[in-house]
């Protein structure tokens, strides 16, 4: 027994050991990189296009020592979301380049990698000259690094991944005597409890906004329940599948027991509905996990729970989203651009990039017992990222790799909010939806 | 009118030129030409779009041209909402109009009236309309949320509550945003005619024992006719194209509840990517435009003539 404990006492002394000279390594490291990119880069300017997010927030107070490190002056343009897809779409379409470097989603990386306006970094990750021991990109999950896959090549280094995953609120299911749901039929149960029995609190959030919102939550919905948006063999739109119309009819169900207006919600006022403490669930994106936990911004903070996604008749999936910087292909200042990002996005200073309220995407926090005990939902996100697989496995996808993608979602997000509503029938939206995705495919 | 008059006065005078008849267009040529070049090219090219299937982010030359069928799809196809949009615009146009046209005048005539403050009130008459729209917009959203001001007003004096993001409700609470900001508009241009009026009628009407009314109906509605119908025109044009206070409030949704022409058109283009059909909508809604002012102007001219 004793020896048993000094051999665990000797192997922590260890770890701790090592991990304090990686640290010391890391920043002896990153002072020699400095000086040396300061050598041939002083000077220069990068300009970045972002969107407004959390990580773009712990990115702003990390790039005043990337300029005092190394002399290149940052310039970040940041808009919205949906305004960075236009003006990024815009560029591809004018065949300019005003940027180094733009915070790409998910959803436009096929159509900025297929029109060649974003660089392939293979060349820039294998080059050791280029990329420094303590950027360890294989330590990127590697669901994160494939969303940026695009023809065999990855077109962005992905710093903010996210699923989805319930929210609750652990004081009101214990007050109330509730299990956590593990079905959707449970959800919905719990919801209407809350709506109906609790006053001030409804019983779930989520973003339904007519457009990408819609679609967004929908695509977690669908797949539960058997839907599909194409046909995995054939790569054909299959919306006439059983389940596609069940998954709509369940959240327009379940959007009696979400907050009135709830068809206007855009994330933030989701994510402000659940903060504020008027919802007892939430099926919202794992990055809204910090905000939660934010007593600056939350009401709620420290009496949530992270559960997986409930399960539908089909199966429980999640799906997986994000973001990454990729680097144009028209930049003047490669070199320049592409230490910054190694800079924000490595793991040598992913520890301040996470206190500062970065998303996590990396294997060694997310496996990390020690953060793992301080952000609670890093349990969830392993859980959903694992059902996300399990979506991935049978060839289906909740963001499908197109450069049409964004029509495509736009079609879902538009006739499937219409149906959310009752502007139109589920059936008379799916035959809509079916017939409009035929014609945009074929073209 | 007076371009060809003025340039034979300048021939005669000075005679220098060969070709005296080409005087006058060579003096508006500088004008024609930024004109031309600033409306009418890019009016030509957005047809040219229009005829063609082409995708968002596609470069221009890769459009293929595919004749009407962009506008008989907006037109025709069961999936369009082309339809949808323009009900919603008349809605939108002639649910703020209206108002805004009466209560405008109304509130006119009550500040042409000599009152102590009648300054003040004109001057903070200014402020909507030089507000910012997106910040109009961002604020109205926040107000007319749930559990926001409009609704806390309205459930501290009547005890309900309205889902102002709803179907039902969402574009009456854009076309009130547009009342608040815009009737200032209204009561500023009518305040100056009413003040321009001579007062000669009135005190004869006085003299013939007129009512108050009867004076309103007989000679400031008559005469301030022209100003009315200029005013309801430059309105008329602005509200057909209004965009960034809904775009804010509720991006078109929920569903397509406060998708106006405009939105349309936006959505079309830039969200579902569909340049042609979007290029299609934006010039029926130009023609829209240009032959409803066509009509107003007309109506002006005529009951001006009248007047």
């Amino acid at each position: 027994m004793v020896k048993d404990k000094m051999q665990q006492v000797t192997a922590l002394v260890v770890a701790t050991a090592l991990m304090m000279i990686t640290a010391i390594g890391f920043s002896q490291d990153l002072e020699a990189w400095g000086q040396q990119i300061r050598a041939q880069h002083e000077g220069t300017e990068v300009v970045l296009a972002v969107a407004s997010h959390p990580s773009v927030e712990a990115f702003k107070k990390m790039i005043p020592d990337f300029e005092a490190l190394t002399g290149i002056e940052v310039t970040l343009d940041e808009m919205e979301e949906g305004q960075l897809g236009q003006k990024l779409t815009l560029e591809v379409a004018s065949n300019t380049t005003s940027y180094d470097a733009a915070m790409t989603a998910i959803e436009r990386n096929p159509k900025l990698a297929n029109a060649a306006w974003s660089e392939p970094l293979e060349p820039w990750i294998e080059d050791a000259a280029k990329t420094p021991d303590w950027f360890d990109y294989e330590d990127i999950l590697a669901a994160y690094r494939d969303m940026f896959l695009w023809d065999g090549q990855h077109f962005a280094i992905p710093f903010a991944g996210e699923t989805v995953f319930l929210f609750y609120r652990t004081d009101l299911f214990e007050e109330h005597g509730l299990e956590v749901p593990t079905t959707f039929d449970e959800v919905l149960e719990v919801a209407k409890f809350f709506d109906e029995n609790v006053d001030g609190v409804d019983g779930v959030s989520f973003r339904a906004r007519l457009g990408w919102e819609f679609t967004y939550t929908w695509s977690i919905f669908l797949f539960p329940f058997g839907g599909r948006m194409v046909d995995p063999a054939t790569g054909e739109p299959a919306l006439t599948a059983p389940g596609t119309a069940a998954s709509l009819e369940y959240m327009k169900e379940l959007a009696q027991y979400a907050p009135v207006g709830v068809e206007s919600y855009s994330f933030p006022e989701a994510w402000d509905a659940f903060m504020l403490g008027k919802t007892a669930m939430m099926i919202e994106a794992s990055a809204a996990a910090p905000e939660v936990e934010n007593p600056e911004k939350s009401l709620v903070a420290g009496k949530v729970g992270y559960a997986p996604m409930p399960a539908g008749p089909a199966g429980a999936y999640s799906g997986v989203w994000g973001w990454g910087f990729s680097m144009t292909a028209g930049s003047q200042n490669k070199d320049a651009t592409w230490a910054l990002i190694t800079y924000l996005t490595g793991k040598a200073l992913q520890d301040e990039y996470l206190e500062n309220g970065g998303i996590v995407s990396r294997t060694s926090a997310l496996g990390d017992p020690e953060l793992q005990a301080q952000f609670a939902y890093y349990q969830a996100t392993l859980d959903t990222l694992e059902q996300a697989a399990a979506l991935n496995a049978q060839g289906l996808s909740v963001v499908l790799p197109l450069p049409e993608w964004g029509q495509f979602s736009d079609i879902l997000g538009n006739d499937g909010a219409r149906a959310f509503i009752g502007e139109i029938g589920v059936d008379e939206a799916i035959d809509n939806m079916q017939g409009q995705l035929e014609d945009l495919l074929s073209n | 009118m007076s371009t060809p008059k003025a340039a034979g006065k300048t021939r005669e005078t000075s005679g220098r030129s060969r070709h005296p008849h080409l005087t006058p267009y060579s003096l508006i040529l500088p004008a024609f030409a930024v004109v031309f070049l600033l409306a009418a090219y890019s009016f030509f090219w957005l047809i040219q779009l229009s005829l063609t299937d082409l995708t968002f982010g596609q470069p221009f030359e890769e459009g293929v041209s595919v004749g009407l069928e962009n506008y008989r799809w907006l037109l025709f196809h069961k999936s369009s909402t082309f339809w949808s949009a323009v009900r919603i615009t008349g809605l939108h146009v002639s649910g703020t109009l209206v108002p805004e046209l009466l209560l405008g005048l109304l509130i006119a005539l009550l500040l042409s009236r000599k009152m102590r403050g009648n300054s003040i009130f004109t001057a903070a008459l200014i402020i909507p309309i030089v507000l910012m729209p997106s910040m109009v917009g961002m604020v109205a959203r926040l107000y007319f949320s749930y559990d926001g001001l409009i609704n806390f007003f309205i459930e501290t004096f009547f005890g309900a509550k309205f889902n102002w993001g709803g179907k039902d409700l969402a574009l009456l609470a854009v076309i009130l945003v547009d009342i608040w900001e815009w009737t200032p508009f209204f009561i500023l241009i009518f305040l100056a005619g009413l003040q321009t009026l001579p007062p000669d009628p009135y005190e004869a009407a006085l003299v013939d024992g007129a009512s108050a009314l009867q004076s309103f109906w007989h000679i400031t509605l008559p005469l301030m006719t022209p100003l009315i119908l200029t005013a309801l025109v430059l309105r008329f044009m602005d509200v057909l194209r209004i965009f960034d206070v809904i775009f804010v409030m509720f991006g078109g949704g929920p569903g397509t509840a406060t998708t106006t022409l405009p939105l349309y058109v936006y959505r079309t283009t830039l969200l579902a990517e569909d340049v042609g059909r979007g290029s299609a909508a934006s010039v029926m809604l130009i023609i829209l435009i240009l032959a409803s002012t066509f009509l107003l102007v007309r109506l002006r001219q005529r009951l001006s003539f009248q007047a």
